[in-house]
């Protein structure tokens, strides 16, 4: 366990050494190499499908090549003891300043000690989210069971379809680490990078260093960060590389703008909302570096954007419009009255019942506003109706007001991608009264809270350093890290053993408790339409085989299912699926009100 | 021709002075209109967000939360326990569930599965349970089982456990358990059941069968 967190750091730091002086500031070094680390991480596991060698030892030996080839490189130059002495000089000049700011220093030392903590429990809780086991890690383990690229066989549907970068990174901590401890710990790394594009953000646009530090804080303890830094989603991952985007995006020469790219590359191979946020990226560059204005740099600057987006992000979506005949699948896309892509359902009617009937008289401008003030009790990873926290209504919002108010003071194009950016994306997603489908906004809010800070009159500033201070005592308390955690189940999980610890959920689940105590490792498990929660048919140790059989033709399907070489059958126990249990040979080892589990014999089934 | 009468001197000197007062207001107005409105705002968030019901339902929970974080009430008096140790793991519930032998000893003596559970021990050690299903429809179900560590050969004898024993009866369902060295938390649990000292001969389609009477059931 942890080779994946091991290796991902030292190709971090190797890219970290490379990159150094190609930036002014550290902060733009961090976050570049940070994003390189991803993109390598995503871009070899994604070549090494497409040649059908996904497995531990090509990963590792491509991905340890690769920086040891760069290390090498730095070397033969001399260039790595300089490298190491600016970084470390760099360092110290931030802790410097960061001593003689009390507030920044406590605040820094209270998330660096809720980072930890939120870690912690990613090692010892299982992953029990539910698009994690539903389709997340479904992906991420079928993509590592078959090896390499071709179209996953799957439900739900988004198993088949979905762009596959966090998924990608969810494969490599399974993977590297032989087990599932940590694939609930990915969307972590990109909480501590969000927060130094954030801060390089605020320094870009001429905040000063401790200002900057304090209103990044506003993202590190909102409640949904902290909630989604611990489950296999990855709306932080969108949210951090969108501003890592914006961040690089200020930088007026090529290889920032080339970064930015790659980030919004990513994110189009996150989920399907990111292909909107590379047209944004595009939007900003429009506004802040206008071809009018500038037609020598405009030109180059959108080709290094746009190429890495289509190189990183457009596979997908043509896979899915070869595959499906729609790139977005399974959606379906209308244009007006035309409909362009045939889909399964559009966008509206898939997420028409996301919204309790209690809200649905709310116009669709003030949903968001309403969700904002949190009109519910408790917090929750997949937070629809609360997340963002006390800070975001009562500092960050303000804090943006006031921003905005300096606007014709500060307009420059640094603001302009900021503001461009981040808005724009807002405006752009869709259900963005959904808080975690936003939590880039939280961006607008510590920019504003920089300022606020920066330039603020005394009074403000005195204002807004006490009500930071306040929101992240009052979140911390209310939202904690742990809210979604049932009292005394850390104590209970710490007191197991580190082999006895159960990696995936569902435990309380006698069905999928039986599947994993009784079926032998490495059994071929077979499951049919309706079936959501998937990930733990591969079982704790990830020794099964799971496949997904479609159920389209009744008749055909004990015969499909046999001539696979299934052992186990795990299917819903539903009236329509009573035709399962007539095939001759399948014996039915468990039953409850809810799953039935088949057992099929191997021999008969060669027959 | 009217002449305008001049106003009384204390009263032209407070208007003066308000108008003093009102042109500063309106300085200060204009120099920190920001400022203001920022506070206003967070006063406004600030009220917004805290003055509703939902918050005070959000404390008390909270509250409660905060007070057992730390605190696995498991391990006290009178809360779930196994054997007298407070469970870390409880076994799964299968009263709802239905079994299907697995395995058939002599055609008598169904073997349904295996669970586990993790208890926390008295020496301060977290324990772990294999917790053995069997279907036994004859009322003495008078059959010892022998369970064994280990693959090769006879391997280690764990423990041998009477069916027999009413405690673990429920209707025609024996619910057997024993407690695993550390070093069996990896590794081949067998069992062989005798009836009348001599071993029964075992049958399954599933689990792995040696000399016709051992059968391996679990392995982690």
């Amino acid at each position: 366990m942890g080779l994946s967190l091991v290796l991902a750091s030292t190709i971090c730091i190797v890219y970290l050494l490379v990159v150094r002086r190609r930036f002014a500031s550290l902060s733009d070094a961090l976050v570049a190499a940070f994003l390189l680390t991803v993109a390598q991480i995503i871009v070899t596991q994604r070549v090494l499908a497409l040649c059908g060698w996904l497995q531990l030892g090509p990963v590792l030996l491509v991905n340890l090549l690769f920086p040891a080839g760069l290390l090498l490189g730095m070397a033969a130059r001399r260039r790595f003891r300089t490298a190491v002495r600016a970084i470390g000089g760099r360092l110290v000049g931030f802790f410097r300043l960061l001593v003689h700011e009390p507030l920044a220093l406590f605040l820094v030392l209270v998330l660096a000690a809720i980072m930890g903590w939120v870690l912690w429990q990613v090692i010892l809780l299982p992953e029990a989210s539910y698009d994690g086991l539903a389709y997340h890690l479904p992906i991420a383990f079928s993509r590592l069971q078959y090896g390499d690229a071709r179209i996953l066989p799957g439900w739900p549907m988004w198993i088949s379809s979905y762009p596959e970068h966090s998924e990608l990174l969810m494969a490599w901590s399974a993977l590297l680490d032989g087990s599932a401890i940590l694939v609930d710990g990915v969307q972590w790394a990109f909480w501590p990078a969000a927060l130094v594009a954030l801060y390089a953000l605020a320094r870009k646009l001429g905040i000063l260093p401790m200002p900057a530090l304090l209103g990044s804080m506003l993202f590190g303890f909102a409640p949904v960060v902290l909630l989604q830094s611990r489950v296999a989603y990855n709306d932080l991952i969108v949210a951090a590389l969108l501003l890592i985007a914006l961040n690089l995006l200020v930088e007026r020469s090529i290889l920032p703008t080339v970064l930015a790219g790659m980030a919004l590359g990513l994110v189009a191979g996150v989920k399907y909302a990111g292909v909107l946020y590379s047209f944004v990226g595009g939007a900003t560059l429009l506004f802040a570096d206008p071809p009018w204005r500038r037609p020598r740099t405009f030109w180059p600057r959108l080709f290094a954007l746009a190429l890495p987006v289509v190189l990183l992000g457009a596979p997908w979506y043509v896979v899915n419009w070869v595959a499906f005949g729609n790139p977005l699948w399974p959606f379906r896309i209308r244009l007006g009255e035309m409909t362009l892509f045939q889909g399964f359902k559009s966008a509206a009617e898939l997420y028409s019942d996301a919204l309790a009937p209690q809200y649905g008289q709310l116009p669709q401008v003030l949903r968001a506003p309403f969700f904002w003030l949190e009109p519910v009790a408790a917090y929750h990873y997949e937070a629809r109706y609360s997340g963002l926290g006390i800070l975001w209504p009562a500092l960050g919002f303000p804090s943006f007001l006031y921003l905005l108010s300096a606007w014709r003071r500060r307009r420059g194009s640094g603001w302009v991608v900021a503001l461009v950016g981040l808005g724009g994306a807002f405006v752009l997603t869709p259900n963005n009264w959904l808080v975690r489908y936003v939590l880039f906004v939280l961006g607008l809010g510590a920019l504003g809270v920089s300022w606020v800070l920066h330039a603020g009159a005394p009074w403000s500033r005195r204002l807004a350093r006490v009500m930071l201070l306040f929101g992240v005592v009052y979140s911390v308390w209310t939202a904690g890290p742990l809210q979604m955690i049932a009292p005394g189940r850390l104590d209970a999980a710490a007191r197991l053993p580190a082999d006895l610890r159960s990696p995936l959920g569902l435990a309380d689940k006698p069905a999928y408790r039986w599947l994993d105590e009784n079926s032998y490792d490495g059994a071929r498990v077979a499951y049919g339409l309706g079936l959501y929660f998937i990930a733990p048919l591969w079982k704790d140790s990830l020794d099964n085989q799971v496949l997904y059989v479609e159920q389209r033709i009744p008749e055909f399907w004990h015969r499909e299912v046999a001539l696979l070489g299934i052992h186990y059958v795990f299917v819903e126990a539903h009236p329509a699926n009573a035709w399962i249990g007539s095939a001759v040979d399948w014996t039915p080892v468990y039953t409850d009100s809810q799953f039935m589990i088949y057992y099929l014999e191997p021999l008969e089934l060669r027959r | 021709m009217k002449v305008r009468r001049a106003l009384p001197a204390s009263l032209q000197r407070a208007l003066d002075q308000g108008g003093l007062y009102l042109e500063q207001g309106q300085a200060f107005f204009k120099t920190h209109w920001r400022d203001l409105l920022f506070t206003l705002l967070v006063v406004a968030g600030l009220v917004l967000y805290l003055v509703r019901p939902e918050r005070a339902a959000q404390w008390a929970a909270t509250g409660r939360w905060w007070e057992t974080l730390f605190h696995y009430p498991g391990l006290e008096e009178g809360a779930a326990r196994f054997e007298g140790e407070a469970l870390l793991r409880p076994p799964a519930d299968y009263s709802q569930s239905g079994l299907t032998a697995l395995a058939s000893f002599d055609d008598a003596l169904g073997y349904l599965g295996a669970d586990t559970a993790i208890t926390w021990g008295q020496d301060g050690v977290a324990h772990l349970w294999l917790l053995t299903y069997w279907h036994c429809p004859v009322a003495a179900c008078a059959y010892r089982v022998r369970y064994t560590w280990g693959q090769s050969g006879p391997g280690m004898v764990l423990t041998a456990h009477d069916l027999a024993r009413p405690e673990l009866r429920s209707g025609d369902y024996v619910v057997d358990h024993l407690l695993l060295p550390e070093a069996a938390v990896e590794g081949v649990v067998a069992v062989q059941v005798e009836a009348g000292g001599a071993p029964m001969g075992a049958t399954s389609p599933i689990l792995e069968i040696e000399e016709g009477t051992r059968l391996y059931i679990w392995q982690k």
